[in-house]
């Protein structure tokens, strides 16, 4: 750190690199021992990148990291044993051996991941909550230059250079993305990328130290003045291989870099002070690695008694607000940003006067300044901007504009939001709300009408909701930020927003949900039940159609059960309503192979749900056709749940 | 302009809208407009846009303001004369009103039509939903069975349980009729499966509840299991099979009080152990000679136990009424047999062994 830890003048510039090198020396000397699992990727050579950088850093100052962070966390952190005992897989390293190597966190400000790019936006994130806190500090994020090939790496520098975030980008260009060289990879001029953004980008060498530390001084300086993104570039060279035993390169280029590398160098000009900071750095890695091989393995959580199935209580469904749902939900974001100045809004075109896609932020912008924010078309920069402020404590709410366009921000859910409360030992929180329409119906086509949540359903420590038409969807709202932990998506759908809760419940059935804050719903016969059927979002209103039709032509009554709550999935409700029925029909809008109504039965079948039928009904496994003849017969409608609940009716 | 009324519909206006909100009309009902002339306000999500009339003629309202339309939908019709006829429904027929006035009530089409035969509509009154068999049981109670009689293929009542009638395949229907040949009643078939006795005796041993009455785990898992087969829970009748709605196990007990089938209700929606206090209810009843004539009825699948007379096979006998019964036979070596005796016209030899084989698996299961 800053005043402690950061070298004093070049002398101690060294000192620190010998450190580096000697740590990384012996951890590939644990790994060939079999004392170190997975695999490291040492900084040998590179080691003066992270030092010049963090040299200009003070307190207060925040850095993200890569698969090849130990210098960069050493350097940042000084935690020599926390590292060590990290790579070591033990209790006591700095993420309670659940990170690893390529996944750091230090309390101090550190944070790395194993997904190359992935952690730019969210630096930029972090930095935006530095610029939204009136903050001095600023962020760095070290990348390669094989990173360069990454998309999100330029959604960040687009995005960081026109808001004005206090953020450098920091390339550490070692000729090789891995094992391929720069030269089958880069095109054009690594500066000339950043200042076809409006970024300014300079770029020093690990070969010149000295000259290095100023570079990058002037560089941290201007951000932290200028509250502007710099890119450096750091030519460098890795000494040993990308990973482990994986070096292809010609035994005679790595021979003649060791010769110019500045340990060498310096060990030739003043050997005294070399053996010495090496001897020094020997004894510190040393007792670090005996300290780390005596301490405890992590232990894994004791097999609790399993979570009773709690359910909830039935209570009657107030379906008495005439307004449409668009309005409801409007309104409970504008309650909870009024009641949470934590809460901020990312997407594409949500200020006024367009209001968003489907006009859910309509207003919010005027009421609130500066709290809705218009974001480029870059989905993976979105949620990336939404991870950085999460982790400093905003409460950012992103929109992505059609559910279809989720896996552009796959990275940023699966690697990112639900992995860092547990990676860094649940020492960050990432309450992150992501809000999407998915669903067909209105003659969009393909790529613009799906129903892709299964493909990010149960994903952990990620909470799916679901929100339909008979049940407040402001109360979902309200119920969400009240206790917000982690990431939560919440699928709307498109033709929800226009619905109103008032509309007429077929008549013979009436609506309750359980007194929970994501309840369940159930649209019940007035007459013993003959089937479930389980269905969420946009299904409940062709369920509805379906019931009456099985009523009114085929005397069966049917009980549906609508569960806002789609993971973690609680059966209780449906296991109830199955018990009585015998029966059980899940619907679904989305393709059904292992998507939520398999997961549902399974589950039922887990919780002693014993015996039943089971029939399904889900979109044809082909894309969402445009025209309305064919969508029609892809998506499943009311035809399609009456005549899969008729199946029911002989034998197995 | 035509004689007929044009239909003017909810435009369109933004790709995003399913609804738009009237906010104001223009144009006062029965007035008149030039083609071209406003005839509503109407509020987008994104904007208020004003309706213009196609034609020439009187503006008929079809919605009210401040109402939420849906796009495509009605919003109004143009009319040659301020008061020529409107294209909307007439006032509902008489039998609609007797609907009407059986407020919070819903009939399937069938009892509809069998209500409205029978004049018996106003008897449902607040009853939610009405099924035909609900109106076939009241007109049976009635007194009026000859007239609800008949080739319906409706549910039905049997011993006043509720059924659901399913017409059976052809090929059944040509099996039972050759089969039948020489017979007055059932086909009765049998089939059995060995089950493992230490794997038994293990499952039972995790469940302490069950020492005084090891049957109880098998009505458990049969009761459950059941609903898996409802073709083995119902019965044979005209071509038809009836599969009941619930599962109330009979086990049959012949001890010195001559032989009984108490039932245990609902079998498949009670815990183990709630079944084993039950049959041990029903025996000491037994015992004292106090089974109520209730205990006795309406038992709708059978549980035989021959095990304790060392018995290692014999062909149990289906009961009126009933598609199957369960026989659990003494051990013998390592292992005692499942046997299924069942009625050939509702299933078949290797779905029965299904059913046996399922049963043993959840016998075995350590749940």
């Amino acid at each position: 750190m800053a005043g402690t830890d950061a070298p004093k003048g070049l002398s101690d510039l060294y000192r620190k690199a010998f450190l580096i090198r000697e740590t990384e020396l012996r951890l590939l000397e644990l790994f060939t021992q079999d004392k170190v699992r997975g695999t490291i990727h040492a900084c040998v050579g590179q080691e003066f990148a992270g030092l010049a950088v963090m040299a200009a850093l003070r307190e207060g100052d925040l850095v993200f990291s890569n698969h090849r962070g130990h210098g960069h966390f050493i350097a940042k952190t000084g935690d020599l044993g926390g590292l060590v005992a990290e790579v070591m897989g033990k209790a006591s390293g700095v993420c309670g051996g659940r990170g690893g190597s390529q996944h750091l966190h230090h309390a101090s400000g550190f944070y790395s991941n194993g997904v190359q790019g992935g952690m730019a936006p969210v630096a930029a994130g972090m930095a935006l909550a530095l610029k939204l806190e009136g903050s001095e500090s600023v962020c760095v994020v070290f990348i390669g230059d094989g990173t360069l090939g990454e998309g999100a790496v330029y959604e960040t520098l687009n995005v960081a250079s026109k808001w004005d975030l206090p953020l450098l980008v920091v390339v550490e260009d070692n000729l090789y993305a891995q094992s391929t060289p720069r030269s089958q990879t880069l095109a054009g001029d690594i500066l000339k990328r950043a200042e076809a953004f409006g970024i300014q980008a300079s770029a020093g060498s690990t070969r010149d130290p000295a000259g290095l530390v100023e570079t990058a001084h002037e560089a941290v300086s201007a951000v932290r003045s200028r509250r502007k993104p710099r890119l450096l570039r750091i030519d460098t060279y890795r000494l040993k291989a990308h990973s482990k035993g994986d070096d292809d390169r010609d035994a005679s280029e790595v021979r003649a870099r060791w010769d110019e590398d500045p340990l060498t160098l310096f060990a030739k000009t003043d050997k005294a002070k070399a053996s010495a900071f090496a001897a020094e750095a020997r004894k510190l890695v040393d007792l670090a690695v005996a300290k780390a091989a005596s301490s405890a393995d992590p232990e894994p959580p004791r097999p609790g008694p399993g979570q009773p199935l709690a359910g909830g209580r039935w209570v009657p469904t107030d379906l008495t607000c005439d307004r449409p749902v668009v309005a409801l939900m409007v309104e409970a974001l504008a309650r909870n940003m009024e009641a949470d100045p934590r809460i901020i809004l990312l997407g594409e075109d949500l200020a006024d006067p367009y209001g968003g896609a489907f006009k859910v932020t309509k207003g919010l912008s005027t009421k609130f300044p500066g709290r809705v924010l218009n974001t480029p078309i870059s989905e993976a920069a979105i949620v990336g901007l939404a991870n950085g402020l999460a982790l400093r404590g905003r409460r950012p709410v992103v929109e992505i504009m059609f559910g279809d366009f989720l896996t552009l921000a796959a990275d940023q859910l699966v690697n990112h939001a639900s992995k860092f409360r547990y990676m860094y030992d649940d020492a960050v929180r990432v309450p992150l709300v992501l809000r999407t329409p998915m669903g067909g119906r209105r003659g969009y086509g393909p790529t613009h009408s799906q129903c892709l949540e299964k493909h990010f359903l149960g994903v952990p420590d990620t909470v799916m909701l679901a929100l339909h038409g008979r049940f407040d969807p402001g109360k979902v709202y309200d119920a969400l930020f009240k206790d917000i932990e982690g990431p939560v998506i919440v699928i709307e759908d498109k033709l929800l927003y226009g619905l109103k809760l008032t509309r007429p419940v077929p008549s013979g059935f009436s609506y309750e949900n359980t007194d929970e804050p994501f309840p369940t719903s159930r649209m019940r016969p007035k007459a013993r039940p003959d089937l479930t059927i389980l269905c969420y979002g946009g299904m409940l209103p062709h369920a509805e159609a379906a019931s009456e039709r099985l009523f009114d032509e085929h005397d069966l009554a049917a009980e549906v059960i609508a569960p806002i709550r789609l993971y973690p999935f609680d059966p209780s409700a449906l296991l109830e309503s199955v018990r009585a029925t015998g029966r059980l029909l899940v619907v679904e809008e989305g393709v059904g192979f292992a998507a939520f109504g398999a997961e549902a039965a399974s589950r039922l079948l887990e919780s002693g749900g014993g015996c039943f039928q089971l029939k399904r009904a889900a979109c044809r496994p082909h894309p969402v056709p445009s025209a309305s003849t064919l969508e029609r017969q892809a998506l499943p409608g009311a035809d399609h749940i009456v005549k899969a609940a008729l199946e029911f009716r002989y034998g197995e | 302009m035509a004689n007929e009324p044009l239909l003017v519909t909810v435009p369109k206006e933004n790709v995003n809208d399913e609804t738009v909100r009237l906010a104001a009309w223009r144009a006062a009902e029965g007035s008149r407009v030039d083609a071209g002339g406003v005839v509503a306000e109407i509020e987008t999500s994104k904007a208020i846009v004003e309706v213009l009339s196609p034609v020439s003629g009187h503006v008929r309202h079809a919605a009210k303001e401040g109402e939420v339309l849906a796009v495509g939908g009605p919003l109004c019709y143009i009319t040659a004369g301020p008061d020529d006829p409107m294209p909307f429904a007439g006032r509902p027929r008489a039998e609609e009103r007797l609907f009407d006035a059986a407020a919070g009530t819903r009939f399937s089409k069938k009892a509809r039509e069998l209500a409205l035969k029978h004049d018996v509509v106003a008897v449902f009154t607040g009853r939610g939903l009405v099924r035909e068999s609900d109106v076939v049981a009241y007109l049976r109670k009635a007194g009026k069975a000859d007239a609800v009689c008949g080739r319906a293929r409706a549910q039905t009542h049997l011993k006043g349980l509720s059924v659901t009638r399913e017409d059976l395949p052809q090929r059944k229907l040509v099996e039972i009729r050759s089969l039948s040949q020489g017979q007055n009643a059932g086909l009765s078939s049998l089939v059995s499966v060995p089950c493992a006795l230490a794997g038994f005796k293990k499952a039972l041993g995790r469940s302490p509840e069950l020492s005084a009455t090891p049957l109880a785990k098998v009505l458990f898992e049969a009761g459950r299991l059941l609903r898996k087969y409802p073709i083995l829970n119902g019965y044979f009748d005209q071509g038809q099979a009836c599969l009941y709605d619930e599962v109330h196990l009979g086990f049959v007990i012949d001890a010195d009080k001559g032989l009984k089938v108490p039932v245990v209700r609902d079998a498949d929606k009670k815990d183990l152990e709630d079944i084993a206090r039950e049959m041990q209810d029903l025996m000491l009843a037994y015992e004292e000679d106090s089974l109520s004539v209730e205990a006795l009825c309406n038992g709708t699948f059978t549980v035989t136990d021959l095990s304790a007379e060392g018995v290692v096979f014999f062909h149990p006998l289906i009961n009126q009424h009933q598609a199957a019964i369960l026989a659990v036979a003494a051990p013998a070596g390592d292992s005692f047999d499942l046997i299924l005796g069942f009625d050939h016209r509702l299933t078949e030899g290797r779905a029965a062994a299904r059913f046996l084989k399922d049963l043993r698996a959840s016998l075995l299961a350590s749940r």
